[in-house]
């Protein structure tokens, strides 16, 4: 049984995947429908470069890690290197057709991850340090962390209401919006916004997810973007809550003893993807949910 | 500070020949990856070659090591069964939800498999008691090249993938070329099954030298800076071969000059992959300040 400390716990990273799904489905919608997928995979890999370079930094061989992975200076490195991020998502657009713009993320997103993996590499314990932000750390929860996000996200998504009417044309019809390259920068920095809060607690993969998969299941059955992030946030909070009481071995079987609470988050959601995704394969699809461009 | 460059030249060629087959080979897989749109199939699938070894290690072998980072010859064979045989699957996969998929495009389902993989590699190592994910899984480990029988195997399979891409090129590229358009033939299910049982192949003996990011920096960035300035794979072969080869030779030689110099121990798969990028920032830079070089155009 949980003791009333853990059940506080559990409560608050409850409370908190409800607030991050809300603004992660909607931007997840955009990255789907624009077909940027990696770019938060891209700007994940750069916030955790940023906060490993933060560390290196302000390290010595006699006194150690003089930061550690959650301390606020490193949320500071880390919005420099996704602001840096961020830019060049927005101004790389190869105009070649033998290059996808994929590739460009892809590479930025590779090159980041060798970047990360080099610096770590001389450090002691470098390498614990590399797979902490691969994984993230549910201790880095507290309350006050909570709170800074809840207030952060809460900001974004006012932003994004405001402006939401740019960022879906940049989405529909990229052609009509003047100065792209300056909204694509402020999209792909509230991408980067979220990231680096949400890196150090969740890991670079468990963000990815966490902004990919409501998104992709709610895709293929809605093209409205409201009945699409309500179905998409749904879903990944379902998913989510369930993976939790896994990880917590809430239900006290031998089954789920050991299963870490970042994967199995991930596993659950995706087995919550590969049912929906079996479903639209074999189900027709209405004519008004169709999105043209992706069929 | 003096650079023994025959030391180096000792100690390396074995790897920057490994390097080279490699690069080629993945290269022009990169120029079929980069015309399909489906520029993260290649991590993906060598995520999944991780998965196949990992099930190796760690479930079918109580004792095993690991096909990734230690070279353990008693269960290479079980190790290399089980990530060929998790490619084929996820291949299978990736061919049949290409046709039949609706809403989305296959590069998100790449993606969101490629996170699912890396989770799910996760979650298995947790689950059997070890909390290490292993950073040489990412980069490699080409310091563990032991003489030329040790990358034998990856000879072996590289060279059977070289002379498939050679007999199927045709089929292949006719397909590449056309990869958006609506498919009705079932053929086409068997092309894309053949294509991405190729990639798979190399890459799950590819990983076990170099690791899953170098092989995906390997099969994209290349053929990215070829593509800078061809669209044809007859001049794009030959501007991958000498990337490649740069960047290898640069790379390999980074750990031993750092070492020489500042007695730092690193290893080289970053810095053959931090090479790549920087030649390609330097080709896009040329591409742009130069205009239109291009060589042929598709």
């Amino acid at each position: 049984m949980l003791t009333s400390g853990a059940v506080n716990f559990f409560l608050m990273q409850l409370l908190l995947i409800a607030v991050v799904l809300i603004l992660h489905t909607y931007i997840g919608l955009h990255v789907i429908r624009r077909t940027l997928i990696f770019s938060d995979l891209a700007l994940d890999q750069l916030a955790a470069f940023g906060i490993l370079l933060c560390i290196v930094i302000n390290s010595n061989e006699e006194a150690g890690n003089l930061v550690q992975l959650s301390d606020p200076i490193t949320y500071i490195y880390a919005l420099g290197a996704v602001t840096f991020g961020a830019f060049l998502l927005a101004v790389i657009k190869p105009k070649s057709k033998n290059i996808p713009r994929e590739a460009v993320i892809g590479i930025i997103f590779a090159i980041s991850l060798l970047a990360c993996f080099a610096i770590t590499d001389p450090v002691n314990g470098g390498e614990m340090l590399f797979d902490g932000t691969l994984k993230g750390d549910l201790d880095f929860v507290t309350w006050g962390l909570v709170k800074v996000t809840v207030i952060v996200y809460l900001l974004l998504l006012v932003f994004h209401y405001i402006f939401r009417k740019k960022f879906i044309a940049l989405a529909e019809n990229p052609e009509t919006v003047k100065n792209a390259w300056f909204w694509d920068f402020l999209f792909f920095l509230s991408q980067g916004i979220i990231t680096i809060l949400i890196v150090p607690v969740a890991g670079v993969f468990l963000a990815y997810v966490f902004l990919m998969l409501p998104a992709a299941m709610a895709t293929m059955f809605k093209k409205q973007w409201k009945s699409a992030l309500m179905l998409g946030w749904s879903l990944g909070f379902i998913a989510c809550t369930l993976g939790l009481f896994a990880s917590y071995n809430i239900w006290d079987l031998r089954f789920f003893e050991n299963w870490p609470y970042s994967s199995t988050l991930v596993v659950f959601m995706g087995a919550f993807f590969l049912i929906a995704l079996l479903i639209r394969c074999i189900k027709p699809l209405k004519t008004n949910d169709e999105i043209k461009g992706t069929c | 500070m003096t650079i023994d460059f025959q030391l180096i030249y000792q100690e390396n060629h074995i790897a920057f020949c490994l390097c080279l087959m490699i690069g080629t080979v993945l290269g022009y897989l990169g120029t079929h990856v980069l015309k399909r749109g489906v520029v993260f199939v290649g991590i993906s699938l060598a995520q999944f070659a991780v998965i196949g070894g990992i099930l190796a290690e760690h479930v079918f072998c109580e004792h095993g090591h690991s096909h990734g980072h230690t070279h353990s010859h008693e269960n290479e064979p079980l190790a290399y069964f089980c990530s060929i045989s998790a490619v084929i699957l996820i291949a299978v996969f990736y061919s049949v939800v290409h046709k039949y998929k609706k809403n989305i495009s296959l590069e998100a389902i790449i993606g969101v498999t490629y996170a699912i993989g890396f989770a799910t590699a996760v979650f298995i190592i947790s689950i059997c008691g070890s909390q290490e994910l292993h950073a040489e899984r990412f980069a490699g480990d080409l310091n563990a090249i032991m003489g030329f029988g040790s990358i034998m195997p990856c000879i072996m399979a590289f060279g059977a993938v070289t002379i498939c891409a050679i007999v199927f090129h045709k089929p292949l590229t006719h397909i590449s070329d056309n990869y958006d358009l609506k498919k009705e033939s079932i053929s086409v299910i068997f092309w894309d099954i053949l294509f991405y049982t190729m990639m798979g192949v190399a890459i799950s003996y590819a990983i076990v030298h170099i690791g899953v990011v170098m092989v995906f920096v390997y099969l994209v960035v290349p053929a990215v800076i070829a593509s800078l300035f061809t669209g044809k794979l007859l001049f794009q072969m030959p501007i991958i071969v000498l990337a490649v080869a740069v960047a290898s030779m640069i790379g390999l030689s980074v750990p031993y000059i750092a070492y020489d110099s500042w007695k730092l121990e690193l290893s080289t798969g970053p810095h053959i992959g931090l090479m790549l990028g920087l030649i390609l920032v330097v080709a896009a830079l040329v591409k742009v300040t130069t205009g239109p070089i291009v060589l042929s155009k598709r």
